[in-house]
């Protein structure tokens, strides 16, 4: 490694962190579909206990499903992502977004302010973009905090949507990681991948001086 | 046995609830290491599978703390990091076992059977015995004068609480907490009518379980019926 020129040396370093972050990411799906199968297989058990443990399977196979249409996304140069780019309803991204959260009642989604605006980029991309950032949120608000997805400025050549935890709150640390990882080219995967669509989009995750990430969108007619 | 699981990814700490759950464990599951400090500081845990990458401090941090408020409870630690070095880190701050994801159900159970045995003198092998009464933890079975006997899972619970804590007396208040996980008052009935069917059930070795009138139940060696 000390033999190496220095941007070599960068490389590897930068390759051996995206390794370790992808593998992060990966084991916490494998995880779950490996535990429930082990734990389904060690006793006799009802047609409705197997359907609940399938269930559960599906879900975590779907996040290995989505993980790997990230790192495809990831591996593409940003102008293949551009080229997907169209004037899109944003209300129809916020409904896909709610319709995902439906059964949750952590997840508040406010359609209202959305209803007649339109955004540069893809309807699939974006809200996959805006789902990693929820995702994040999710997984770092403190117990009991509901997470929500408002726009907060309607108005302008750019549209701004706030994913916010609502009290208590996220810990201050999982923010500061977040904004550090906006600021990284080589952060965790879910927001490198959402940065990388609203960037491709013409838009940005932007840290905010409260318990917020905002998203910024380029308006279209 | 009384785990406490901390755990701030929701699907792994829903499957290690239910996965222990059905191995009899009763359970507490948490999502951060202040909640897990609180909870651990007020003690009565067996065990705490405690995950290292959590959202306010990491596990290694929270170990080293329990143990400074002499918190002496088995700590499993979980972590996606197999390294060396972390699997040292983990041991120097005062955690008992190291289990890298992703992990077999079973190998976690066998961990946790390992560190809960080393921390309790009495768990030798596995196996608590109080005069001709014997508890075999891990195989789920009771014997009396070497015969078997069936318990349901409240009962077991129970008599394992109580060989736990032979020749204590164990308190309605702790019995409803750690045997009926806090679902029970310690004034109902309840644990009165499952005395009273574990009594059944031990036959000759019923007399070892005693009433202590108004505070709870003891259990010793010596037959109180006899002796």
């Amino acid at each position: 490694m000390a033999e190496l020129p220095p941007a070599a040396r960068t490389a590897l370093t930068d390759l051996q962190s995206f390794a370790a972050a992808i593998a992060h990411e990966i084991r916490t799906p494998l995880s779950a579909a490996a535990g429930e199968i082990e734990i389904a297989l060690r006793r006799q058990r009802s047609t409705h206990e197997y359907r609940d443990a399938l269930q559960r399977i599906s879900f975590a196979i779907s996040e290995l499903i989505d993980i790997s249409a990230d790192l495809t996304l990831l591996s593409e140069p940003l102008e293949a992502v551009a080229g997907t780019s169209r004037s899109v309803s944003l209300d129809a991204i916020l409904c896909r977004i709610a319709d995902r959260y439906a059964t949750r009642d952590d997840v508040a989604v406010a359609v209202d302010g959305a209803l007649t605006t339109r955004v540069g980029g893809s309807e699939r991309y974006l809200t996959r973009a805006v789902t990693l950032i929820v995702e994040h949120a999710l997984r770092h608000r403190r117990a009991g905090a509901r997470v929500s997805v408002r726009v907060i400025a309607g108005a302008g050549p750019r549209v701004r949507l706030a994913v916010e935890a609502q009290p208590p709150g996220i810990w201050p640390q999982a923010w500061t990681a977040l904004h550090d990882a906006a600021d990284h080219p080589l952060g965790p995967l879910r927001l490198r991948t959402a940065r990388r669509i609203l960037e491709a989009s013409g838009g940005a995750v932007l840290p905010s001086a409260t318990d917020a990430v905002h998203i910024e969108l380029q308006r279209t007619t | 046995m009384r785990v406490l699981v901390v755990e701030d990814e929701a699907a792994t700490r829903d499957l290690l609830e239910r996965g222990l759950r059905e191995e009899s464990f009763q359970v507490e599951a948490v999502a951060d290491a202040t909640s897990a400090e609180s909870r651990a500081a007020a003690g009565g845990f067996d065990a705490i599978v405690l995950d290292v990458c959590l959202p306010d401090h990491d596990g290694f941090t929270l170990c080293r703390r329990l143990r400074a408020r002499g918190v002496d409870t088995p700590v499993l630690l979980l972590t996606g990091r197999s390294g060396l070095a972390d699997r040292v880190r983990g041991l120097d701050v005062g955690g008992d076992d190291y289990l890298a994801k992703p992990f077999a159900f079973e190998e976690l159970l066998a961990r946790l059977r390992a560190v809960t045995r080393r921390g309790r003198s009495r768990h030798l092998g596995g196996v608590l015995s109080c005069g001709s009464i014997e508890l075999d933890q891990h195989a789920h079975r009771v014997t009396v004068d070497n015969t078997g006997v069936f318990l349901s899972d409240t009962e077991f619970r129970l008599l394992e609480y109580l060989m736990r804590r032979a020749d204590d007396t164990v308190s309605r208040d702790d019995l409803a907490m750690y045997v009926w996980d806090g679902k029970e008052d310690s004034r109902s009935n309840v644990m009165d009518v499952y005395v009273s069917y574990l009594r059944k059930k031990l036959g000759r070795a019923s007399g070892l379980i005693r009433t202590v009138r108004g505070i709870g139940y003891t259990i010793t060696a010596q037959d109180g019926q006899r002796g």
